[in-house]
C-alpha cells in the first residue's frame, strides 16, 4: 500500500512510525548529518565533561558474534519534572523513539508559598548527544523565553535497562562562561512529551455515528498500515490525549430554530457541556461531532473557539464527512484530528507564513493540517503519500512549543499576546492563598481622558486570620502593576521612589476586613503610561508574606480622544517629565521643577474650569497645605516654607466641590477633606475643622453604604 | 439561468471586492476577511450566462485583479486563493470543503 517516494525527506526512516530508534542510531545519524553538512556540529560547545572522552561519532565495528544478545536499555525520551519549592522544570526530552525531533524543551513554573505559576520556556534547537554504555548526556544553548543568565544546559540520564524503572535526569544549566547555574533533578513521568484531557461530545440530530476509528490500509496510503483513533493518532505525535469520562448528548434545541450550528451556539454549548471549561490556559479541549453548520454541508469542521481565552473548543460536521464507508472514515479521522490540531495553534501547511513568528509555507506536506484538495497532484496524490502524521515541524511544535504558544486557551489563534497572556501576569495554576485583589476604577465608564492622571484603587480581602501586609503601594516594591497598552506592549509600572519598609503584619478579620489603597500609576521610570488613545489593561500582583503571588482581576481601562481644542491644549500642558514627577510627589516646591508648576499655572489661569485643572488644585493644595524644605548645598543651610493654610484650602476645597463628578476615588477625598480640615486648624479655625470633620464622617458613611449595596 | 457558487478563500483582509461576469459587475462586497481556520471569506452565488463567461475579481486596496474563462455547465464551483497579490481560481464540479 505505501505508494510514498523513498527518496523524499517524507520517508526517511525518522519519520517511520512503526518503529522506534535507539539513542545509538540518533547520536549515528548526528554525526552523519555533522559530517554531510561538512562540519562536526553547529550545536554549541558542549559544557566541560570528562566522560565525553567516549565518543558518540566513532563508527560502529565489527562486531564479533556474542554469546548472549545484549539486553535492551529503555528509551531516554519523554517527560520529566522536578519538584520542591522555588523553581519546578518540566522537561522534554526528545532524542531517540519514536520520530525523535532531536530536541529539548521546558516549561518552569514557579513556586511560591500556596500559589504555582508558570515562569517561562525554552528549548534547546540543536542539542549533542553523547552516548555512553550506561548514560546519554545531553548538551546545548536553549533559547528562552526570559533573558536566561545560564542559557548552557547539560542534562545526563542514566540508561536503565528494560525491566528496571526510568532513570531521573539530571538538569544542570551553566552560564555562557561555563559558570554552574541551577541544578535540577527531574523524575521521570511519561513517555508522551504532553497530557491533554479529551473530551468528545456529540449533538442529538446526528444521522451517522460519532467517528471512533479507522484501518489506514483501508486505501492506499504513505503509511504503515494500522488502526488509528484520534486518541492513537496523537499518541503517535507524543502527546497523551486522556478521553474524559463525560461524554454528553447535547440536545437540538441548542443548535436554534433553523438545526444549523453558527460559531456563537458552538461556544455557548461549548461553556454549557465541556466539564473541563474554564476562561484560562489548561491542557483541555473540547471537540463536538455535529450534523451541519451555516456556512453548508461543505463546511467539514472548525476550530471556533476565537473569543476570550481561544483554541479551546472544536466541531466536526458529519453532514459533509459522516458514514461509515473506508473513504469516510478516512475523512472523519482526517477531519477530528485536523480540528483539535488548529486547538494546538497549528495553521494550513500553505499558511504558515501567516503565523506569528512566520514560518515557511508548505504546501506540499503530507499532514493533517494540508488540504488533500490542494496538495500538488490533487487529492489521490495526497491520500496516497499520507502516512496520517505531522510533518516534522508540526511536530516539534506539538511536543516543544513555548507553552503560552500551544496550551488551549493561551496565545490566540496565529497572532501574539495580550496582557492576559502575558507571562509575567498569567493567571495562577494553583492558588490556595485564600486572598483575594481587586483593581478599580471610580469614573464612570472606566474611562480617562487624555493626559488625565491615572489613579487605580486596590482593595485586598481574605479569609479572616490570614496574616498579612498592608503594603498594596507599589512604591514598597510587594506589589507589581502589569500595564497592557493599546498596541499590546506590557510594561511593568515602576514608581520614581522605591520605599523601604519594615515588616507590618495585619490580621484580616472583623476589625480589618479588607485593605485599600489608591495609586496613581500614570507617570513613573518609564515616563508616562497612559500616553496614547485606546483601551488598556492592568493587573496587580500581591506578594504576600508566606510568599504566595496573588494575582489580582484583569482591570480594563480605556483612554479616551480628546474632542475639543481645550482638551489638546489641556493635554499637552499635562504631559511633561516635570509635571510627571509633580503629578507623582503630589506638588513639590523644587526648582528643578519649576517649568512643571509653570505648565500647571497655565492651566488654572486658561482653564480653570477644565476637569483636568482639577488635578492641578489637588497637588497644589497638597503641596502648599505642608512644609516644603530647601537645602542650599552652598550656603549650607536649610530653608523652610511653612504650610500657606489659606491658600491651601481654597485650592482643596475647589477639588472636594467637583470630585464626585471629576470621578475622584473616596480614598483621595478623603485626603483632600482631612487635609482642609488640618489647614483650619492650623489657621486657628476649629468650627470650619470641625464642619470638614462632619463632612469627612458623611463621606465615609456614604461610600459604606455604597459598598454594602454594590 | 445557471449559478456560479463562488468562494473568496484565502488572502482577503478587511477588503472590497468586486466581480464581473463578462462586461457585467456581478457582485461587490465589502469588508472581506478570511478566517484562517477554515480558510475562508464569503460565499457568493452569481447568475451566470449559459455557456462559456469570463470571470474577473477586483481587489483595489490590494491593487490586484484577475481573470479565467469560466462554465457553470461544466464548473459551477470556483474557489479563489490570493497569496502574496497573486490570485488563483479553482475551477470545480463540487464545493471545495473547508476545515
Amino acid at each position: 500500500m505505501n505508494r510514498a517516494d523513498p527518496t523524499t525527506a517524507e520517508t526517511n526512516f525518522l519519520s517511520a512510525t512503526d518503529r522506534e530508534l535507539s539513542v545509538e542510531e540518533v547520536a549515528e545519524i548526528q554525526a552523519l548529518d555533522a559530517t554531510m553538512a561538512g562540519t562536526e556540529s553547529s550545536a554549541p560547545p558542549a559544557a566541560e565533561s570528562s566522560e565525553t572522552a567516549i565518543t558518540e561519532i566513532e563508527p560502529k565495528p565489527h562486531k564479533l558474534p556474542t554469546p548472549f544478545p545484549p539486553l535492551p536499555r529503555r528509551p531516554v525520551s519523554g517527560r520529566y519534572r522536578s519538584g520542591g519549592m522555588g523553581f519546578q522544570l518540566e522537561l522534554r526530552v526528545d532524542v531517540d523513539g519514536r520520530r525523535p525531533m532531536r530536541k529539548v524543551s521546558g516549561d518552569v513554573y514557579q513556586v511560591s508559598g500556596s500559589t504555582v505559576s508558570y515562569f517561562g520556556s525554552f528549548v534547546v534547537d540543536a542539542p549533542v548527544l553523547t552516548v555512553l554504555p550506561n548514560l546519554v548526556i545531553i548538551n546545548g544553548i536553549g533559547r528562552y523565553t526570559w533573558s536566561a543568565g545560564a542559557p548552557k544546559i547539560r542534562i545526563s540520564i542514566p540508561r536503565t535497562f528494560v525491566f528496571a524503572p526510568p532513570a531521573p535526569a539530571t538538569v544542570q544549566f551553566f552560564t555562557l562562561t561555563n559558570q554552574p547555574g541551577a541544578l535540577h533533578v527531574c523524575q521521570y513521568v511519561s513517555a508522551y512529551f504532553r497530557t491533554v484531557q479529551y473530551e468528545l461530545d456529540k449533538v442529538a440530530d446526528l444521522t451517522t455515528p460519532v467517528f471512533d476509528q479507522y484501518n489506514t490500509g483501508s486505501l492506499p496510503s504513505g503509511g504503515p498500515a494500522r488502526n488509528l483513533s484520534v486518541i492513537s493518532g496523537y499518541a503517535e505525535s507524543g502527546v497523551e490525549f486522556q478521553a474524559t469520562s463525560r461524554n454528553d448528548v447535547i440536545p437540538n434545541t441548542e443548535e436554534g430554530a433553523d438545526a444549523l450550528w453558527n460559531n456563537s451556539e458552538l461556544h455557548d454549548s461549548m461553556e454549557r457541556h465541556f466539564s473541563q471549561w474554564r476562561d484560562i490556559p489548561q491542557w483541555a479541549v473540547w471537540e463536538v461531532a455535529c450534523q451541519e453548520h451555516v456556512l453548508g454541508t461543505g463546511l467539514y469542521g472548525i476550530m471556533f473557539d476565537q473569543q476570550g481565552k481561544q483554541r479551546q473548543g472544536c466541531a466536526v460536521f458529519h453532514a459533509g464527512i459522516g458514514g461509515t464507508t473506508s473513504d469516510k472514515l478516512r475523512l472523519q479521522l482526517y477531519t477530528y484530528v485536523h480540528e483539535l490540531g488548529h486547538c494546538f495553534n497549528l495553521l494550513h501547511s500553505w499558511q504558515k507564513s501567516l503565523a506569528t513568528p512566520p514560518q515557511a509555507d508548505r504546501p506540499a506536506a503530507l499532514s493533517w493540517m494540508n488540504y488533500p484538495w490542494l496538495y500538488p497532484g490533487g487529492p489521490s496524490a495526497f491520500w496516497n503519500g499520507f502516512a496520517f502524521q505531522f510533518d516534522e515541524p508540526e511536530i516539534i511544535h506539538i511536543r516543544h512549543a513555548f507553552r503560552n504558544d500551544i496550551i488551549m486557551g493561551g496565545s490566540n489563534f496565529a497572532v501574539g499576546s495580550a496582557l492576559d497572556n502575558s507571562q509575567a501576569f498569567d493567571e495562577n495554576l494553583e492558588d490556595n492563598s485564600g486572598l483575594k485583589v481587586e483593581l478599580s476604577v471610580e469614573k464612570s465608564g472606566k474611562s480617562f481622558l487624555f493626559g488625565e492622571p491615572a489613579y487605580v484603587k486596590i482593595k485586598l480581602t481574605g479569609r479572616e486570620g490570614r496574616t498579612v501586609h498592608p503594603y498594596l503601594h507599589p512604591n514598597f516594591g510587594l506589589v507589581q502593576l502589569g500595564i497592557c497598552k493599546p498596541n499590546g506592549d506590557v510594561m511593568v509600572y515602576r514608581p520614581l521612589m522605591d520605599h523601604c519598609v519594615m515588616g507590618q503584619a495585619v490580621t484580616l478579620g472583623p476589625e480589618n476586613p479588607s485593605l485599600e489603597d489608591v495609586i496613581y500609576c500614570g507617570y513613573g521610570k518609564d515616563g508616562f503610561y497612559f500616553d496614547r488613545t485606546g483601551f488598556y489593561q492592568l493587573r496587580a500582583i500581591y506578594n504576600a508574606p508566606d510568599g504566595s503571588r496573588v494575582m489580582s482581576n484583569i482591570l480594563h481601562v480605556r483612554v479616551r480622544h480628546p474632542v475639543s481644542v481645550a482638551d489638546e491644549d489641556v493635554a499637552d500642558l499635562f504631559f511633561g517629565q516635570d509635571q510627571g514627577t509633580l503629578l507623582y510627589l503630589q506638588g513639590s516646591d523644587s526648582e528643578f521643577l519649576k517649568h512643571g508648576n509653570e505648565c500647571f499655572d497655565i492651566v488654572l489661569e486658561k482653564h480653570a474650569s477644565h476637569p483636568l485643572a482639577t488635578y492641578v488644585r489637588l497637588i497644589k493644595g497638597l503641596n502648599i497645605g505642608r512644609v516644603f524644605k530647601t537645602i542650599d548645598t552652598k550656603e549650607r543651610k536649610i530653608y523652610v516654607r511653612k504650610p500657606q493654610s489659606e491658600e491651601s484650602v481654597k485650592l482643596l476645597s475647589g477639588v472636594a466641590d467637583v470630585a464626585e463628578s471629576v470621578g475622584l476615588d473616596a480614598i483621595t477625598i478623603d485626603t483632600v477633606n482631612q487635609s482642609i480640615a488640618d489647614a483650619h486648624l492650623r489657621s486657628g479655625n476649629k468650627a470650619a475643622a470641625e464642619a470638614t470633620q462632619k463632612r469627612i464622617k458623611t463621606h465615609a458613611k456614604k461610600t459604606l453604604a455604597g459598598a454594602k449595596v454594590a | 439561468m445557471p449559478v456560479l457558487h463562488i468562494d473568496l478563500r484565502d488572502g482577503f483582509n478587511h477588503d472590497d471586492v468586486i466581480l464581473y461576469l463578462g462586461d457585467r459587475e456581478a457582485a461587490r462586497r465589502s469588508g472581506v476577511t478570511t478566517d484562517l481556520t477554515i480558510s475562508h471569506a464569503a460565499s457568493l452565488e452569481v447568475p451566470a450566462p449559459a455557456g462559456p463567461s469570463t470571470l474577473r475579481i477586483e481587489v483595489p486596496e490590494q491593487h490586484v485583479w484577475s481573470s479565467t474563462d469560466v462554465d457553470p455547465a461544466e464548473t459551477p464551483f470556483v474557489a479563489i486563493f490570493l497569496r502574496d497579490r497573486q490570485i488563483s481560481f479553482h475551477k470545480l464540479k463540487e464545493a471545495m470543503p473547508m476545515l
